[in-house]
C-alpha cells in the first residue's frame, strides 16, 4: 500500500478534526490518487510530497536537534572505540566496539525519523532489531564477566 | 517567475509538458478573472485526475508561480467563510473565529470543511502586471 494511502486511511473520523487536519488529510487523499497515476513522474512526485506532507511539523522543527545529537553521538562512539581498542583486551574491546556501532546505528536511525527519510513504523521495526542486538552484546558480556565463558582478560593484554 | 518555473521544468523534466499545459490553465483562470484554481476543475478540463492535477499545482507553487489557498465552508449552507493561506492559519482563531453570517453564529471546525485551492502569485497576476 503506498506511504500517503496509510496514513489517509487511518481511522479518523473527518468531521472530528480540527481545518488544519482537514486540509492535511485532503492533501493525503489528492496524494494518494496520484500515487495511482499512470504516470510514473507524477507517482515519483506524488510519494515525495506524501512523506514531506506526513512528517509533524514539530518533527521537521527537530531536525537540527537530532542532526547535532547524531553527529554528537558518532563523535561519541568514535572516541569510545578508539579507547576502547587501546585500553582493553580484544573481547572487552569487541563488547564496546559493536555498542558503539549499535549507538552509530541508533544515531543514524534517528536522523532518517527526524528528518522524515523514514516512518515511524519502519524506525519502531529498526528499534525492535536494535534491542535484540544489544541484548545479544549485553549477554555475551555478562557470559565472560562471570567467567562462563574465558575470551581473554585484561591481565592477557598486559 | 519565467527563471523559476524552467527550474521547476528541469527538475521534472518528465512532466515538463504537463506543467506547460497547468501553467497554461492558470493564466486563462487568471486572465478570465478566476480567483481560485482548485485541483479537480484543473483535472477535469487538463484530462488529468485531481490527484495529478494537485501535484503538477504543487511543483508550480515551489516555482512560485501560484500559491495555496485553504477555502472553509460552512457545512449546513455551504456559504464560504474565509481563506487561510496555511495550514497553521486555519486553526489560528486569532485570524477566524469561525463566525458564519448566514447561520449567525461560530462554528466548530466539525461544522466547516475545507477546499484545497490555489492563487495565483501576486507578483504574477495579469492585472498586477497592467
Amino acid at each position: 500500500m503506498a506511504f500517503s494511502d496509510q496514513t489517509a486511511k487511518r481511522e479518523h473520523n473527518k468531521h472530528e478534526l480540527s481545518l488544519g487536519e482537514q486540509a492535511l488529510q485532503a492533501q493525503l487523499s489528492l496524494l494518494a490518487v496520484a500515487e495511482r497515476s499512470d504516470k510514473p513522474a507524477v507517482q515519483i512526485a506524488a510519494i515525495a510530497m506524501a512523506k514531506k506532507v506526513s512528517t509533524p511539523h514539530s518533527s521537521r522543527i527537530g531536525t537540527p536537534v537530532a542532526t547535532i545529537l547524531g553527529l554528537l553521538m558518532i563523535v561519541g562512539a568514535g572516541f569510545v572505540i578508539d579507547h576502547a581498542v587501546k585500553s582493553y583486551s580484544w573481547f572487552p574491546a569487541m563488547v564496546v566496539t559493536t555498542s558503539a556501532f549499535g549507538l552509530l546505528l541508533i544515531a543514524i536511525g534517528l536522523l532518517a525519523l527526524f528528518s522524515g527519510h523514514i516512518p515511524a513504523d519502519k524506525f519502531m521495526k529498526f528499534a525492535a532489531w536494535g534491542k535484540g542486538y544489544f541484548s545479544t552484546v549485553a549477554s555475551a558480556w555478562r557470559q565472560w564477566r562471570s567467567g562462563e565463558i574465558d575470551y581473554g582478560n585484561e591481565e592477557d593484554q598486559a | 517567475m519565467s527563471d523559476k518555473f524552467e527550474y521547476a521544468k528541469r527538475q521534472y523534466p518528465d512532466m515538463a509538458d504537463l506543467l506547460d499545459r497547468m501553467q497554461s490553465y492558470v493564466r486563462r483562470q487568471d486572465g478570465a478573472g478566476e480567483p481560485y484554481i482548485i485541483p479537480s476543475l484543473a483535472g477535469a478540463v487538463l484530462s488529468l485526475t485531481d490527484g495529478e492535477a494537485y501535484v503538477l499545482l504543487e511543483i508550480l507553487t515551489s516555482a512560485g508561480v501560484v500559491e495555496r489557498a485553504f477555502n472553509v465552508y460552512c457545512r449546513a449552507t455551504d456559504r464560504y467563510l474565509t481563506t487561510a493561506r496555511s495550514i497553521e492559519e486555519l486553526d489560528d482563531p486569532r485570524l477566524f473565529d469561525g463566525f458564519c453570517d448566514e447561520c449567525g453564529r461560530k462554528h466548530d471546525a466539525r461544522e466547516m470543511r475545507v477546499e484545497l485551492a490555489f492563487t495565483v502569485a501576486k507578483e504574477n497576476r495579469l492585472s498586477e502586471a497592467a
